[in-house]
């Protein structure tokens, strides 16, 4: 009798246990998840401001199409990267492409002072800001989602579920892919 | 990232050490509302049987038994409860209005919200609501009891004063606080303190009162309760909560460097801190614990401080922080700078 209350109470113990850690594991891949879709928020901000940012220089300066058309299929790009690889493969084009058109704006004195101009400039500035800060709670997120499926007893809950291994954005790969502008 | 393991580890530590403190707080109160059962008679009754011979001085005699009383003890219990839940509800709201804050809308404020939209996107919680006191010593707390509600409060002196860099550090310890559940944690402990100062206060107001009463004995024990509450159990609460605060100071140092992947920018904000003397304005000792440098400190650094007068602060001292968060740096614990040198912000 002793012994059967016993047993009941230590599976019932191990029960909660379990359940306990499975819902954490799941609560933590869902914080992957929604990291990786305020990355996406930020991207399609910053798509949002490139088109009207491209009519504004070319109000000054519209013999630079080749320039205009880089920005735009670079635009595009970056909303259709569906991996951290391919954003980051992605970000590479778009920061080019952008430096460009801000060199392109140093050359016209009339578009630097012009209010709608900056103002789109800073609005630019400030969501990059916020990709850049996106993608290090989308890193952090995955590397606590990884710390928690790696070691006990995660390792042994996380084999009831489809929790597998999130890609990390890697730093230098973005890094490696901007070239840098000289002014 | 000079030592990313570093700060996890004082993270850790914190972390730990802040949730032994807010248990003990709540042993204490688990001790106090057990007093007060006890008192109000939750564990023993009395029992009168008529005397068992009839030439006997007294016609009954009365004993004490042990004896559960359930509905007194879920009476206090459910008050004591009622109380801290209400409290709690209340407390964001009563913080901001007693710091004199108003909400951060006009166009001055946009970098502001846009440091604070970021650190919150760093963090993954909501964007805070906003808030400014106009005030000249550089100063900022949050409140909330939890990510939805929360708000970040600066004072116009902080603006002023504080780079760009610094302000994300400021605003990155703030909203460490938000992600930690520093609000919660604290406030429990501040309404916890509250509440045994409370019913030490009534139980000496009853007993002093009512002593010349028939039920002497009764108003005696409440006199000598609330008297032992006030010298032993507040001071207890007071000490833990200042210990619980001072943790809580230590861990959003250390996660604001995770959120802000420097340890530059809150270290040179916490130097300008230091070498700042304006105080401010409305100091109110009840929300001392929120700000990120305690607006009440100052005069105790002139006066005694002794090592009783540090284990009453809410605030680890500043050197202190600086000292951890310089040798995270690499640089010398005990020297100052670099600082950015310039106020990004226009001065109001």
């Amino acid at each position: 009798m002793v012994i059967a209350i016993v047993v009941i109470v230590l599976l019932v113990l191990l029960a909660i246990i379990l359940i306990g850690g499975y819902n954490s594991i799941v609560r933590l891949r869902n914080q992957v998840d929604n990291g990786w879709s305020q990355i996406d928020v930020q991207i399609k901000r910053r798509a949002d401001l490139i088109p009207n940012l491209v009519e504004s220089v070319k109000g000054y300066a519209a013999h630079e199409s080749g320039t205009f058309e880089a920005v735009v299929a670079a635009r595009n790009a970056s909303l259709s990267a569906a991996s951290p690889a391919a954003a980051a493969a992605a970000e590479g084009p778009i920061e080019a492409a952008l430096g460009r058109l801000f060199a392109i704006a140093e050359a016209y004195p009339d578009l630097k002072a012009d209010a709608n101009f900056r103002q789109l400039q800073s609005e630019l500035t400030a969501t990059e800001d916020r990709i850049s800060y996106a993608r290090q709670f989308y890193n952090d997120s995955v590397t606590r989602y990884h710390n928690r499926i790696d070691t006990f007893p995660g390792v042994f809950i996380a084999k009831f579920g489809d929790f597998t291994h999130r890609e990390l954005f890697e730093a230098d790969e973005v890094d490696r892919a901007v070239p840098k502008v000289e002014f | 990232m000079t030592d990313a393991a570093g700060f996890i580890d004082e993270q850790r530590h914190n972390r730990r050490a802040s949730l032994v403190i807010l248990a003990g707080v709540f042993v204490l109160l688990f001790v106090v509302a057990n007093l007060i059962a006890g008192l109000l008679g939750g564990y023993s009754k009395q029992i009168c049987e008529p005397a068992a011979s009839p030439t006997s001085l007294n016609p009954t005699t009365c004993r004490t038994e042990f004896q559960l009383n359930v509905a007194v003890i879920a009476i206090v219990i459910s008050m004591i409860v009622a109380y801290l839940l209400l409290a709690w509800l209340a407390s964001g709201k009563a913080a901001l209005s007693m710091a004199h804050a108003r909400p951060a809308d006009g166009p001055e404020f946009a970098d502001l919200r846009n440091v604070v939209e970021q650190m919150a996107i760093a963090a993954g919680i909501p964007m805070p609501k906003v808030y400014v006191v106009d005030d000249p010593a550089p100063n900022a707390f949050a409140t909330g009891r939890n990510p939805k509600h929360a708000a970040i409060t600066v004072t116009t002196g902080l603006l002023a004063k504080m780079s760009n860099r610094e302000l994300r550090g400021v605003i990155a310890h703030e909203t460490a606080h938000i992600v930690n559940r520093d609000i919660a944690v604290t406030t429990l402990a501040v309404l916890s303190v509250g509440l045994i100062a409370l019913i030490a206060e009534i139980g000496i107001r009853i007993g002093f009162f009512s002593g010349g009463g028939r039920r002497n004995d009764a108003a005696g024990a409440l006199l000598l309760i609330g008297l032992l509450l006030y010298i032993i159990a507040l001071p207890a609460g007071l000490l833990l909560r200042a210990a619980l605060s001072r943790k809580r100071e230590s861990l959003a140092d250390a996660t604001a460097v995770q959120l802000t992947r420097e340890p530059a920018g809150i270290r040179s904000a916490l130097e300008k801190l230091e070498a700042d003397t304006t105080v401010i304005a409305h100091p109110t000792s009840a929300i001392a614990h929120l700000w990120i440098e305690s607006p009440m400190e100052r005069e105790q650094e002139s006066g005694l401080h002794g090592s009783f007068g540090r284990m009453m602060d809410t605030h680890p001292p500043l050197a202190q922080r600086i000292r951890i968060l310089r040798s995270i740096e690499g640089l010398d614990p005990d020297g100052r700078g670099p600082n950015d040198p310039s106020p990004e912000w226009p001065v109001q």
